[in-house]
């Protein structure tokens, strides 16, 4: 049997799909038995079925390198698997999948580590300057004691404490100097204008010296730059465990 | 005779994957999609190690040349994670390919090797369907599959005739006939209906077999007489 010119490229076509069964029941019914009659098509679909099958054992191409995506520089390379591996994920692969996901959630630990680190050496180092200060006010800071009285008496209310108690906490001689100026055992309230927002710490200290004794003083001097310098040794002991960690991951 | 790809032998490579859909790890496919949604490179790192092989298939099949499909394969990977907000569920294989596809086609663009070569251009001069080439090809016992080993001239030989088919029907082929996909995966692909897909491979096909017919005396001599004498106890 001849087919037409025209028609054949629509026989090819239905010839290549049942090749691939995409033909209907129907229409793999009506070619299979065409098929029986047309030595034609029995040709095509020969010829199509060996170039198909050709096709199909070509060897796939060996992959030249790994295609994964670099990773951020915060996770380590290791973390990606060989590129040779089966393209099905494999239980290697699910096992690599539940490390990076553990990884993931131990790096927040570490970052809030390294916060925390990085807030004790701020504080040490505020500590710390502040004993360097105190004893620089040692010797000169005898000037309006008056005006050093009412900023005591500020200091000592408690509510402008917050930020410096635990330098202000070793004087236990601050309410007697106070009582002694104003005569009222009982703390006033303070008021604005006697407690200036430019009081620093180093102010208040350099009062409380010259009220009280030499032994205090280095007292104080003494556990102000211990508490920072242990503040700094926590800072520094933090950074390392964090650093430790991401190189072990 | 045997009809159908159940018929099929030729030495396929077990590498290749099936035409029938195999039974996908669709939920952690699915978890690996929505962690790269969220920028997690190494989830898409996964995905990338599950198709990396099918992506480059495509694109050196495409090409012809191992350095540039490894270019365009990583070109197409990034495109793809930098995309993936437009994945809209569905195949994620067909969509990755998709975007293989796509690169394929803008380096044929970029390059211009073949100025004159249109997406829809049919065959070339001087190579439409000769039915005595066919018959040729059908009678031939050279051309037995069952009988061939696919030695690197004759793949070589395969690859050039795969390069001379139009863009369009040279990604519907190597996506039917070397990747296995349905034919309703490759028109997803292609972004095509399925009767051209049907077309397309119908033609692709009938165009690489009159190619093969017309150049298989470029095959090494010592080729064709190992295959005579590898056909002599079945006559």
């Amino acid at each position: 049997m001849n087919h037409p010119e025209h028609a054949w490229e629509q026989q090819r076509e239905q010839l290549s799909a049942l090749l691939d069964n995409e033909l209907s029941a129907q229409e793999r019914a009506a070619l299979e038995a065409h098929l029986e009659d047309c030595s034609q098509c029995r040709l095509e679909l020969e010829s199509l079925r060996r170039t198909r099958a050709l096709l199909h054992a070509l060897p796939q191409p060996a992959l030249p390198r790994s295609f994964t995506l670099p990773l951020k520089p915060a996770a380590p390379a290791r973390q990606v698997p060989d590129a040779q591996q089966a393209p099905v994920p494999s239980a290697a692969q699910r096992s690599t999948g539940l490390q990076m996901s553990r990884t993931s959630a131990l790096r927040r630990p570490v970052q809030v580590l390294q916060w925390l680190s990085a807030i004790a050496a701020v504080l040490g180092i505020v500590i710390l300057l502040s004993g360097v200060f105190s004893t620089l006010h040692v010797g000169g800071s005898t000037a309006n004691s008056a005006l050093s009285g009412t900023l005591n008496q500020g200091d000592k209310s408690g509510s402008a404490a917050g930020s410096q108690s635990p330098t202000h906490s070793p004087n236990a001689n601050t309410p007697s100097t106070a009582g002694a100026d104003e005569g009222t055992p009982a703390p006033t309230p303070p008021t604005p204008t006697f407690t200036p927002p430019s009081s620093t710490p180093g102010a208040g200290f350099g009062q409380h010296t010259s009220g009280g004794s030499s032994s205090s003083l280095s007292e104080h001097i003494f556990s102000t730059t211990s508490v920072g310098l242990f503040l700094l040794l926590l800072s520094v002991c933090g950074f390392v465990i964090s650093w430790a960690l991401r190189r072990r991951w | 005779m045997n009809i159908g790809k159940g018929s099929q032998t030729g030495g396929g490579n077990p590498g290749h994957e099936s035409r029938q859909p195999q039974d996908q790890p669709g939920d952690v496919e699915a978890l690996l999609v929505a962690r790269s949604r969220r920028g997690d490179t190494a989830a898409f790192n996964q995905l990338i190690l599950m198709y990396q092989q099918a992506v480059y298939t495509l694109t050196y099949r495409m090409i012809g040349d191992s350095e540039t499909a490894a270019d365009v394969t990583q070109e197409a990977l990034f495109a793809a994670f930098r995309g993936i907000a437009s994945f809209r569920g569905g195949s994620f294989r067909a969509w990755l390919l998709r975007i293989a596809s796509n690169a394929c086609y803008d380096y044929w663009r970029r390059s211009r090797r073949r100025p004159s070569e249109s997406l829809e251009a049919l065959t070339e001069p001087g190579e439409g369907y000769d039915e005595g080439l066919a018959q040729q090809f059908a009678g031939d016992e050279r051309w037995n599959p069952e009988t061939l080993a696919l030695r690197t001239e004759l793949q070589e030989l395969i690859q050039s005739g795969l390069e001379r088919l139009p863009l369009e029907q040279r990604v519907s082929v190597i996506l039917s006939d070397i990747q296995g996909l349905s034919y309703e995966e490759i028109a997803s692909v292609t972004s095509a209906s399925l009767g051209t897909v049907k077309s397309r491979i119908a033609r692709g096909r009938a165009q690489l077999r009159d190619y093969l017919q017309r150049h298989a005396e470029l095959l090494p001599r010592s080729y064709r007489l190992r295959e005579e004498k590898g056909r002599e106890p079945g006559r």
